[in-house]
Protein backbone atom coordinates (compact mmCIF):
# COMPACT_ATOMS: atom_id res chain seq x y z
CA UNK A 1 0.00 0.00 0.00
CA UNK A 2 3.04 2.29 0.73
CA UNK A 3 5.46 1.49 -1.87
CA UNK A 4 3.28 2.26 -4.54
CA UNK A 5 5.82 5.29 -5.06
CA UNK A 6 5.52 5.04 -8.82
CA UNK A 7 3.74 8.64 -10.02
CA UNK A 8 6.92 10.79 -10.23
CA UNK A 9 7.35 11.46 -6.54
CA UNK A 10 10.93 9.95 -6.45
CA UNK A 11 12.09 13.46 -4.81
CA UNK A 12 10.10 12.83 -2.28
CA UNK A 13 11.25 9.08 -1.36
CA UNK A 14 14.76 10.10 -2.18
CA UNK A 15 14.24 13.36 0.23
CA UNK A 16 12.94 10.60 3.27
CA UNK A 17 16.09 8.30 2.13
CA UNK A 18 18.52 11.16 2.98
CA UNK A 19 16.68 12.25 6.14
CA UNK A 20 16.53 8.41 7.71
CA UNK A 21 20.63 8.14 6.37
CA UNK A 22 20.96 11.48 8.29
CA UNK A 23 19.72 10.02 11.19
CA UNK A 24 22.44 7.68 11.43
CA UNK A 25 25.16 9.90 11.09
CA UNK A 26 25.06 11.12 14.16
CA UNK A 27 27.87 10.29 17.24
CA UNK A 28 26.40 7.04 18.51
CA UNK A 29 27.71 7.25 22.04
CA UNK A 30 27.14 11.27 22.52
CA UNK A 31 23.65 11.95 21.32
CA UNK A 32 22.19 12.77 18.75
CA UNK A 33 20.06 15.41 19.05
CA UNK A 34 18.26 16.64 22.59
CA UNK A 35 17.25 12.81 23.66
CA UNK A 36 19.82 10.37 23.70
CA UNK A 37 19.67 6.61 22.35
CA UNK A 38 20.18 5.31 25.56
CA UNK A 39 17.22 7.17 27.45
CA UNK A 40 14.72 6.12 24.23
CA UNK A 41 16.25 2.91 24.46
CA UNK A 42 15.40 2.15 28.05
CA UNK A 43 11.59 3.18 27.13
CA UNK A 44 11.83 1.21 24.30
CA UNK A 45 12.53 -1.40 25.76
CA UNK A 46 10.01 -1.26 28.60
CA UNK A 47 7.44 -1.04 25.92
CA UNK A 48 8.02 -4.21 24.10
CA UNK A 49 9.26 -1.94 21.21
CA UNK A 50 11.42 -4.62 19.08
CA UNK A 51 13.19 -3.09 16.26
CA UNK A 52 17.67 -3.55 15.81
CA UNK A 53 17.27 -0.69 13.26
CA UNK A 54 18.99 2.24 15.06
CA UNK A 55 17.55 5.03 12.70
CA UNK A 56 14.04 3.88 14.15
CA UNK A 57 15.45 4.72 17.74
CA UNK A 58 16.35 8.18 16.61
CA UNK A 59 13.29 8.48 14.68
CA UNK A 60 11.65 8.11 17.94
CA UNK A 61 13.93 10.23 20.07
CA UNK A 62 13.23 13.26 17.54
CA UNK A 63 9.95 12.94 17.33
CA UNK A 64 10.10 13.15 21.19
CA UNK A 65 12.34 16.07 21.03
CA UNK A 66 10.01 17.60 18.35
CA UNK A 67 7.24 17.23 20.66
CA UNK A 68 8.24 18.66 24.09
CA UNK A 69 9.94 21.56 21.82
CA UNK A 70 6.57 22.12 21.07
CA UNK A 71 5.40 22.20 24.28
CA UNK A 72 8.63 24.22 25.63
CA UNK A 73 8.00 27.01 22.79
CA UNK A 74 4.05 27.45 23.40
CA UNK A 75 4.81 27.83 27.12
CA UNK A 76 7.26 30.30 26.14
CA UNK A 77 4.88 32.44 24.62
CA UNK A 78 2.68 32.13 27.50
CA UNK A 79 5.32 33.20 29.48
CA UNK A 80 6.11 36.40 27.85
CA UNK A 81 2.36 36.95 27.25
CA UNK A 82 2.23 37.02 30.52
CA UNK A 83 5.09 39.40 31.01
CA UNK A 84 4.32 41.62 28.41
CA UNK A 85 0.80 41.86 30.03
CA UNK A 86 0.04 45.51 31.50
CA UNK A 87 0.64 45.24 35.63
CA UNK A 88 -1.95 47.45 37.54
CA UNK A 89 0.12 47.69 40.45
CA UNK A 90 3.43 47.88 40.56
CA UNK A 91 4.09 46.25 43.57
CA UNK A 92 3.29 43.25 42.16
CA UNK A 93 5.85 43.55 39.40
CA UNK A 94 7.92 40.33 39.32
CA UNK A 95 11.61 41.99 39.75
CA UNK A 96 12.71 38.86 37.57
CA UNK A 97 12.31 39.23 34.32
CA UNK A 98 14.40 36.17 32.87
CA UNK A 99 12.09 33.65 31.17
CA UNK A 100 11.61 30.55 33.60
CA UNK A 101 9.60 27.75 32.96
CA UNK A 102 6.80 27.74 35.38
CA UNK A 103 4.02 24.64 36.14
CA UNK A 104 1.35 27.44 35.16
CA UNK A 105 3.03 28.35 31.56
CA UNK A 106 3.64 24.57 31.32
CA UNK A 107 -0.22 23.19 32.23
CA UNK A 108 -1.37 25.40 29.84
CA UNK A 109 0.77 24.85 27.20
CA UNK A 110 0.14 21.35 27.62
CA UNK A 111 -3.38 21.46 27.48
CA UNK A 112 -3.79 22.00 24.39
CA UNK A 113 -1.96 18.67 23.82
CA UNK A 114 -4.65 16.93 25.19
CA UNK A 115 -2.25 16.33 28.59
CA UNK A 116 -3.97 17.32 31.57
CA UNK A 117 -1.54 18.40 34.23
CA UNK A 118 -2.67 19.44 37.32
CA UNK A 119 -0.25 21.29 40.08
CA UNK A 120 -0.84 21.62 43.79
CA UNK A 121 -1.53 25.08 44.84
CA UNK A 122 0.46 24.72 48.11
CA UNK A 123 3.05 22.03 47.02
CA UNK A 124 6.46 23.57 48.15
CA UNK A 125 8.99 23.36 45.49
CA UNK A 126 11.27 25.15 47.63
CA UNK A 127 11.85 26.91 50.47
CA UNK A 128 11.22 30.21 48.72
CA UNK A 129 8.03 29.08 46.86
CA UNK A 130 5.63 30.11 49.54
CA UNK A 131 7.42 33.97 49.75
CA UNK A 132 5.58 35.64 46.97
CA UNK A 133 2.21 34.13 46.01
CA UNK A 134 1.27 37.71 44.99
CA UNK A 135 2.99 37.01 41.35
CA UNK A 136 1.22 34.65 40.49
CA UNK A 137 -2.35 34.40 40.05
CA UNK A 138 -5.12 33.82 37.96
CA UNK B 1 23.63 26.88 23.33
CA UNK B 2 27.52 25.98 24.12
CA UNK B 3 27.12 27.04 27.51
CA UNK B 4 24.74 24.89 28.78
CA UNK B 5 21.76 25.37 30.99
CA UNK B 6 23.30 26.64 34.28
CA UNK B 7 20.60 27.94 35.78
CA UNK B 8 18.40 24.88 34.87
CA UNK B 9 21.00 22.32 36.31
CA UNK B 10 21.56 24.20 39.41
CA UNK B 11 18.09 24.83 40.36
CA UNK B 12 17.43 20.86 39.68
CA UNK B 13 20.37 20.42 41.58
CA UNK B 14 19.44 22.01 44.68
CA UNK B 15 16.62 19.87 45.62
CA UNK B 16 16.99 16.45 46.90
CA UNK B 17 14.31 15.00 45.05
CA UNK B 18 13.09 11.18 45.80
CA UNK B 19 14.67 8.27 44.26
CA UNK B 20 12.20 6.79 41.57
CA UNK B 21 13.07 3.16 40.47
CA UNK B 22 14.45 4.31 37.36
CA UNK B 23 16.32 7.51 38.96
CA UNK B 24 18.84 6.99 36.13
CA UNK B 25 16.71 7.39 33.36
CA UNK B 26 14.61 10.60 35.29
CA UNK B 27 17.66 12.29 35.95
CA UNK B 28 19.05 11.83 31.86
CA UNK B 29 15.63 12.59 30.42
CA UNK B 30 15.65 15.92 32.85
CA UNK B 31 18.90 16.84 31.54
CA UNK B 32 17.65 16.47 28.21
CA UNK B 33 14.82 18.10 28.67
CA UNK B 34 16.60 21.41 29.84
CA UNK B 35 18.48 21.28 27.05
CA UNK B 36 15.65 21.47 24.68
CA UNK B 37 14.18 24.39 27.02
CA UNK B 38 17.41 25.97 26.65
CA UNK B 39 17.14 25.78 22.78
CA UNK B 40 13.82 26.83 23.14
CA UNK B 41 14.53 29.75 24.29
CA UNK B 42 14.50 29.14 28.48
CA UNK B 43 16.96 31.01 30.68
CA UNK B 44 15.70 28.83 34.06
CA UNK B 45 13.21 26.60 34.77
CA UNK B 46 11.62 25.11 37.77
CA UNK B 47 12.65 22.13 38.78
CA UNK B 48 9.05 20.67 39.22
CA UNK B 49 8.37 22.12 35.71
CA UNK B 50 11.09 20.42 34.15
CA UNK B 51 10.16 17.23 36.07
CA UNK B 52 6.86 17.45 35.05
CA UNK B 53 7.99 17.78 31.21
CA UNK B 54 10.13 14.99 31.54
CA UNK B 55 8.08 13.27 32.60
CA UNK B 56 5.67 13.92 29.92
CA UNK B 57 8.94 13.27 27.33
CA UNK B 58 9.21 9.77 28.65
CA UNK B 59 5.81 9.31 28.94
CA UNK B 60 5.36 10.17 24.96
CA UNK B 61 8.59 7.78 24.26
CA UNK B 62 6.48 5.10 25.81
CA UNK B 63 3.17 5.55 24.76
CA UNK B 64 4.66 6.22 20.94
CA UNK B 65 6.59 2.97 21.20
CA UNK B 66 3.79 0.67 22.76
CA UNK B 67 1.20 1.94 19.93
CA UNK B 68 3.34 1.32 17.16
CA UNK B 69 4.40 -2.22 18.92
CA UNK B 70 0.82 -2.81 19.27
CA UNK B 71 0.38 -1.97 15.30
CA UNK B 72 3.11 -4.31 14.35
CA UNK B 73 1.71 -6.70 16.32
CA UNK B 74 -1.66 -6.36 14.22
CA UNK B 75 0.11 -6.87 11.74
CA UNK B 76 1.78 -10.24 12.32
CA UNK B 77 5.04 -9.39 13.14
CA UNK B 78 7.12 -8.80 16.03
CA UNK B 79 10.02 -5.98 14.73
CA UNK B 80 8.98 -2.48 14.35
CA UNK B 81 9.46 -0.89 11.20
CA UNK B 82 9.26 2.28 9.61
CA UNK B 83 5.39 2.55 8.36
CA UNK B 84 4.58 1.15 11.91
CA UNK B 85 6.18 4.15 13.28
CA UNK B 86 4.70 6.68 11.09
CA UNK B 87 1.27 5.45 12.01
CA UNK B 88 1.99 5.65 15.90
CA UNK B 89 3.24 8.98 15.32
CA UNK B 90 0.41 9.79 13.17
CA UNK B 91 -1.88 9.02 16.32
CA UNK B 92 -0.18 10.34 18.72
CA UNK B 93 -0.55 13.79 16.58
CA UNK B 94 -4.30 13.39 16.17
CA UNK B 95 -5.29 16.03 18.84
CA UNK B 96 -4.16 18.77 17.03
CA UNK B 97 -4.80 17.21 13.46
CA UNK B 98 -2.21 17.26 10.87
CA UNK B 99 -2.57 17.46 6.98
CA UNK B 100 -3.97 15.08 5.06
CA UNK B 101 -5.79 13.22 8.25
CA UNK B 102 -9.18 13.42 6.32
CA UNK B 103 -7.93 11.03 3.20
CA UNK B 104 -8.05 7.53 4.24
CA UNK B 105 -5.58 6.26 1.45
CA UNK B 106 -2.62 8.17 1.78
CA UNK B 107 0.74 7.17 1.98
CA UNK B 108 2.35 6.80 4.93
CA UNK B 109 5.53 7.57 3.50
CA UNK B 110 4.35 10.78 2.64
CA UNK B 111 2.48 11.93 5.86
CA UNK B 112 2.69 15.21 6.57
CA UNK B 113 3.86 14.64 10.05
CA UNK B 114 7.31 12.49 8.54
CA UNK B 115 7.29 15.86 6.29
CA UNK B 116 7.04 18.22 9.53
CA UNK B 117 9.53 16.13 11.48
CA UNK B 118 12.24 16.48 8.79
CA UNK B 119 11.95 20.01 8.51
CA UNK B 120 12.41 19.79 12.50
CA UNK B 121 15.60 18.18 12.16
CA UNK B 122 17.04 20.32 9.23
CA UNK B 123 16.03 23.48 11.59
CA UNK B 124 17.51 22.37 14.69
CA UNK B 125 20.69 22.13 15.41
CA UNK B 126 22.52 19.21 17.55
CA UNK B 127 23.30 19.64 21.02
CA UNK B 128 25.46 16.82 22.34
CA UNK B 129 24.41 15.41 25.17
CA UNK B 130 27.04 17.02 28.28
CA UNK B 131 28.55 13.80 29.00
CA UNK B 132 28.36 10.07 27.56
CA UNK B 133 26.35 7.55 29.07
CA UNK B 134 27.39 4.45 30.48
CA UNK B 135 25.37 2.23 28.40
CA UNK B 136 24.87 -0.72 30.87
CA UNK B 137 22.99 1.74 33.78
CA UNK B 138 20.30 2.60 31.02
CA UNK B 139 19.52 -0.18 29.04
CA UNK B 140 18.02 -3.09 30.06
CA UNK B 141 19.73 -6.22 28.25
CA UNK B 142 17.76 -7.90 25.96
CA UNK B 143 17.16 -11.81 26.92
CA UNK B 144 17.97 -14.37 24.22
CA UNK B 145 15.05 -16.28 23.33
CA UNK B 146 14.92 -20.18 23.42
CA UNK B 147 15.94 -20.84 19.72
CA UNK B 148 18.97 -18.93 20.51
CA UNK B 149 20.37 -20.85 22.96
CA UNK B 150 19.10 -23.73 21.55
CA UNK B 151 17.08 -24.62 24.22
CA UNK B 152 13.30 -26.48 24.51
CA UNK B 153 11.01 -24.01 26.58
CA UNK B 154 9.81 -25.66 29.79
CA UNK B 155 6.08 -25.46 28.77
CA UNK B 156 4.90 -27.03 25.36
CA UNK B 157 2.37 -24.40 24.70
CA UNK B 158 5.89 -21.61 24.83
CA UNK B 159 7.07 -20.64 20.85
CA UNK B 160 10.50 -21.12 20.63
CA UNK B 161 11.12 -17.40 19.48
CA UNK B 162 10.08 -16.03 22.69
CA UNK B 163 12.57 -15.25 25.12
CA UNK B 164 13.76 -17.11 27.53
CA UNK B 165 11.77 -17.41 31.07
CA UNK B 166 14.49 -15.81 33.97
CA UNK B 167 16.53 -18.26 35.60
CA UNK B 168 14.90 -17.81 39.02
CA UNK B 169 11.46 -18.65 37.84
CA UNK B 170 12.40 -21.93 36.13
CA UNK B 171 14.31 -23.45 39.42
CA UNK B 172 11.41 -22.20 41.26
CA UNK B 173 9.15 -24.25 38.99
CA UNK B 174 11.28 -27.20 38.94
CA UNK B 175 11.50 -26.82 42.80
CA UNK B 176 7.45 -26.75 43.01
CA UNK B 177 7.27 -29.72 40.91
CA UNK B 178 8.22 -31.96 43.26
CA UNK B 179 10.86 -34.91 43.43
CA UNK B 180 9.17 -36.34 40.20
CA UNK B 181 12.35 -37.13 38.13
CA UNK B 182 15.05 -37.99 40.46
CA UNK B 183 18.54 -37.77 37.83
CA UNK B 184 17.25 -34.56 36.33
CA UNK B 185 16.43 -33.05 39.60
CA UNK B 186 19.83 -33.53 41.49
CA UNK B 187 21.64 -32.39 38.51
CA UNK B 188 19.22 -28.82 38.60
CA UNK B 189 20.08 -28.76 42.38
CA UNK B 190 24.22 -29.19 41.84
CA UNK B 191 23.54 -26.39 39.47
CA UNK B 192 21.49 -24.61 41.12
CA UNK B 193 24.24 -24.39 44.39
CA UNK B 194 26.92 -23.68 41.58
CA UNK B 195 24.69 -20.49 40.34
CA UNK B 196 24.20 -19.80 44.27
CA UNK B 197 27.94 -19.64 44.93
CA UNK B 198 28.74 -17.70 42.19
CA UNK B 199 26.21 -15.08 42.79
CA UNK B 200 28.07 -14.88 45.96
CA UNK B 201 25.49 -16.72 48.27
CA UNK B 202 26.76 -19.10 50.73
CA UNK B 203 27.87 -22.17 49.55
CA UNK B 204 24.87 -25.41 49.76
CA UNK B 205 26.89 -27.34 52.22
CA UNK B 206 27.83 -24.29 54.50
CA UNK B 207 24.60 -25.07 56.26
CA UNK B 208 25.69 -28.68 57.61
CA UNK B 209 29.26 -26.70 58.68
CA UNK B 210 27.60 -24.25 60.42
CA UNK B 211 25.33 -26.74 62.43
CA UNK B 212 28.47 -28.47 64.03
CA UNK B 213 30.51 -26.00 64.72
CA UNK B 214 27.47 -24.51 66.97
CA UNK B 215 27.19 -28.08 68.98
CA UNK B 216 31.01 -27.58 69.44
CA UNK B 217 30.88 -23.57 69.96
CA UNK B 218 29.56 -23.84 74.14
CA UNK B 219 32.03 -26.31 75.09
CA UNK B 220 35.60 -25.79 73.74
CA UNK B 221 38.29 -23.04 72.50
CA UNK B 222 39.23 -21.69 69.00
CA UNK B 223 41.03 -23.88 68.03
CA UNK B 224 39.50 -26.75 68.21
CA UNK B 225 36.83 -25.37 66.34
CA UNK B 226 39.07 -23.81 63.23
CA UNK B 227 39.98 -27.31 63.10
CA UNK B 228 36.57 -28.64 63.32
CA UNK B 229 35.51 -26.64 60.43
CA UNK B 230 38.59 -27.67 58.68
CA UNK B 231 37.79 -31.71 58.88
CA UNK B 232 34.15 -30.85 58.10
CA UNK B 233 34.89 -29.19 55.03
CA UNK B 234 37.11 -31.74 53.74
CA UNK B 235 34.63 -34.64 54.43
CA UNK B 236 32.38 -32.61 52.65
CA UNK B 237 34.03 -32.19 49.68
CA UNK B 238 34.95 -36.32 49.71
CA UNK B 239 31.46 -36.92 49.56
CA UNK B 240 30.91 -34.84 46.90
Amino acid sequence: MNSSSGEGRHDDDSALAEFLASLMDYTPTVCLVGIPDELVEHYLSRSGFHCPDLRLTRLVAVAAQKFISEVASDALQHCKARQAAPVKDKSKQPKDKRLVLTMEDLSKALREYGVNLKHQEYFADSPSTGMEPSSREE
Amino acid sequence: MEPPAKHEEEEEEEEPSPRPPFAAAAAISRIAVAQICLTVGYAAAEPAALRSLSDVAGRYIQILARSAASIAAVHGRTDVNLLDLVRAMEELSLPRGFAGASDPTRSLLRSSVLRELMAFVRSVHEIPFPRPIRRESVRARASPSFAQLGREPPLRHVPRWLPCFPESWERSRREEEGCGEGREREGDRVSAAVKLSEEGFLPAEWERVRFRLACYGGSDGEGKKKGEHGVEEREERKGK
